[in-house]
């Protein structure tokens, strides 16, 4: 993409409607990503619902930028609170909160925002740049890819986004599968396991699923804690010294690129982007021993880590139709429920969307960084709300949100089934966002399989002929040989054989 | 978490086993194509993948020492967030009114969502979200019956106003 299209692309959003509808979404964004208890992905979800009716470009300048803002907005319950507005803030806590403990609470939060605004930038364009490169090789996927993909797409997000307990990861994925296939098939139109219900027959709703995992399983947990915690901290300064930002000026690109090269992994997110960035941060630093203690690296390779995940999550959003993680898995929900098709076909349907997404990205990335170095301390008052009048208030929204999309009252119900599912999961160390990522690829998975299957009369071979499926095959069978016993195994046999010798 | 581990690996049993044992009963030949475009094919091949994890998980649960004792080495590793016990100058903590157990809490909160959940579309959605607002803030203690009461009126017309009259969206 040139920056003459993307200047263009700018100038149509620089109208009083799109600059609104901008800071609106973004200031909502960085409330809800630091209520503890929200999640980008629900804030994100339940405008899905209550923007149903809005024109369809308005609708992705809102959802991005309300994403922006909760990623953003986590770091601000994280510093003060030491509780993360959003997992992908939990980084950010073991060097904000230190600071925030020795009276630097607004400066912290000075260099959160200045740093997500540098993340966000890096993400901006990375899509910019790989987007085209990645839709051109998207062309050449064919059921054969698209099946495997899938199949990674499960595989490595089960494994990073549990890392501990991988299997876990894995089985949550194959649930996610399992339910989308529910409904009518597309083949044939035979429904599968609906028990003669009409409800059952469309497949459950992407939103109330989304909406429930996220927002009410979130809702349960908060109200499971038994106290509440109030912000009494004063927060002084805030816009950052130049020299504080230019000191780390390689942690920032590096954790940059960590965020956009995890946030382009299917269904891996902005939590998992930070911790590495903060994790590489931490053995590249110079005074390593800070980290933990309230150091300025560290909190700042958190958040841009985290904020330029956004822009990676995006590219396989617009150029596979494959999600990047939680929150773009329901941008994808959105752009499909208004119209727009992502996949490898954008680029030839719509091939200006490409800019039109960086363009508000930036947008989006501006009124952050506004919003959050003009008004730290009035949206600080909002953590001072009690969380039992605050997540009833919530619950109703996600209730709406649930409803708006088909109108039916079985999706409200399935909100609550999945909330309470959710909520058991992640009690048990079950990752969310495989279950959601194979919630969205099951269709995907079982269209190609079948087409595929019935293209060759049933031969699978092409499935490890085709050049892109065996480097997709083959890096799936390195994460699950890495994460199982034979490589232990094998250094055992190893050092058995040195100490005999 | 051995425990937990088992009883969660044999409800992932007993949901992989009944997606299989419906997916048997689909028509197997009642397409064009065969079998190839069965409508079980696919969530055959899961529910076995999901058979298989869920054996794993409650094989492990039961005679593995060496994972759960790698697990415990791993949760003492992480670094926490939410809060710890030392005095922290950036926010106060305060004990909940009500002297309830962390699973009497989740049975509540799910209790009084789920009272709201069927009420809606039953009685008119203003009364029923203040209703579930009030009896939520009660159920919690988390104020005075006036302060309640305000706040789930507020609550009510505020959301009808802003989304049935502003977004217009449609309300349950």
């Amino acid at each position: 993409m040139s920056l003459t299209t993307f200047f263009v692309e700018f100038a149509k959003l620089l109208n009083v409607q799109t600059i609104f509808n901008c800071l609106w979404a973004t200031g909502f964004g960085i409330i809800v990503g630091m209520l503890p208890g929200l999640t980008a992905t629900m804030g994100v979800a339940l405008l899905t619902g209550l923007t149903f009716r809005f024109a369809s470009d308005q609708v992705v300048v809102i959802l991005i930028s309300v994403y922006v803002g909760a990623i953003y907005g986590g770091s601000r319950s994280a510093i003060l609170l030491n509780i993360p507005g959003t997992p992908a803030n939990a980084a950010t806590c073991v060097d904000g909160n230190p600071l925030a403990r020795a009276g630097k609470a607004g400066y912290a939060i000075g260099l959160a925002t200045t740093s997500s605004a540098i993340g966000t930038f890096i993400g901006l364009v990375a899509l910019a740049v790989f987007s085209p490169m990645l839709g051109r090789i998207a062309l050449s996927f064919k059921s054969w890819e698209f099946f495997t993909l899938a199949i990674f797409g499960i595989v490595i997000c089960g494994n990073l986004t549990a890392p501990k307990d991988p299997l876990k990861g894995w089985v949550a994925g194959l649930l996610g599968l399992l339910l989308s296939q529910i409904g009518q098939e597309s083949i044939g139109a035979y429904p599968r396991f609906t028990f003669g219900t009409v409800q059952l027959s469309g497949g459950l709703s992407l939103i109330p699923v989304l909406v429930g995992t996220y927002g009410v399983s979130e809702i349960i947990g908060v109200m499971k804690m038994p106290v509440d915690y109030t912000v009494r901290t004063k927060v002084e300064r805030v816009v950052p010294k130049l020299s504080d930002i230019l000191d780390y000026w390689r942690t920032i690109l590096r954790s940059g690129l960590i965020g956009v090269i995890v946030g382009a992994i299917p269904g891996v997110g902005e939590d998992t982007a930070a911790w590495i960035s903060y994790d590489f941060a931490k053995r590249r630093s110079k005074k390593p021993e800070e980290f933990g203690h309230g150091s300025y690296e560290g909190l700042i390779a958190s958040e841009t880590g985290n904020n330029a995940c956004i822009g990676g999550a995006i590219i396989p959003v617009l150029t596979l139709a494959i999600p990047g993680s939680a929150p773009a898995a329901v941008l994808l929900a959105a752009m499909w429920l208004h119209g727009i098709r992502p996949g490898p076909l954008l680029p030839i349907e719509q091939p200006a969307f490409i800019g039109t997404v960086t363009a508000i990205f930036m947008l989006s990335t501006i009124a952050m960084t506004l919003l959050g170095l003009s008004f730290v301390r009035p949206m600080v008052k909002v953590l001072q709300v009690p969380r039992t009048i605050l997540m009833p208030i919530i619950f109703t929204l996600c209730a709406v949100g649930s409803f708006a999309i088909n109108g039916r009252l079985f999706d409200v119900y399935l909100m609550l089934i999945f909330g309470v599912i959710g909520y058991f999961m992640r009690d048990n160390d079950f990752p969310a966002a495989p279950l959601v990522l194979g919630f969205i690829l099951g269709p995907m998975a079982d269209d190609n399989l079948r087409r595929a299957l019935v293209l060759r009369s049933g031969s699978i071979a092409p499935f490890f002929t085709r050049p892109i499926c065996q480097v997709l095959w083959a890096l799936t069978l390195l994460v699950i040989i890495s994460r199982s016993p034979i490589p232990g195994m094998i250094r055992a046999l190893f050092k058995r054989r040195e100490s005999r010798a | 978490m051995r425990r937990s581990d088992m009883v969660s690996g044999g409800i992932v049993i007993v949901v992989a086993a009944f997606f299989g044992i419906m997916s048997l009963r689909m028509p197997w030949n009642a397409s064009e194509w065969g079998v190839y475009a069965a409508p079980g094919l696919v969530p055959l091949i899961l529910s076995i993948l999901l058979l298989s994890c869920g054996l794993i998980l409650m094989f492990r649960a039961k005679w593995s020492k060496a994972h759960y004792d790698r697990m415990e080495r791993l949760n003492a590793e992480v670094p926490t967030c939410g809060g710890d016990d030392e005095t922290d100058a950036a926010s106060t903590r305060s004990s909940d009114k009500s002297s309830l157990s962390e699973w009497q809490r989740v049975l509540l909160t799910v209790g009084v969502a789920g009272a709201y959940v069927l009420l809606l579309g039953r009685i008119p959605y203003m009364l029923a979200t203040g209703l579930f607002v009030l009896a939520f803030i009660l159920a919690f203690r988390g104020g005075s019956i006036v302060k309640a009461a305000i706040t789930a009126v507020a609550t009510a017309v505020l959301v009808w106003f802003v989304f049935a009259k502003i977004f217009l969206v449609t309300l349950p």
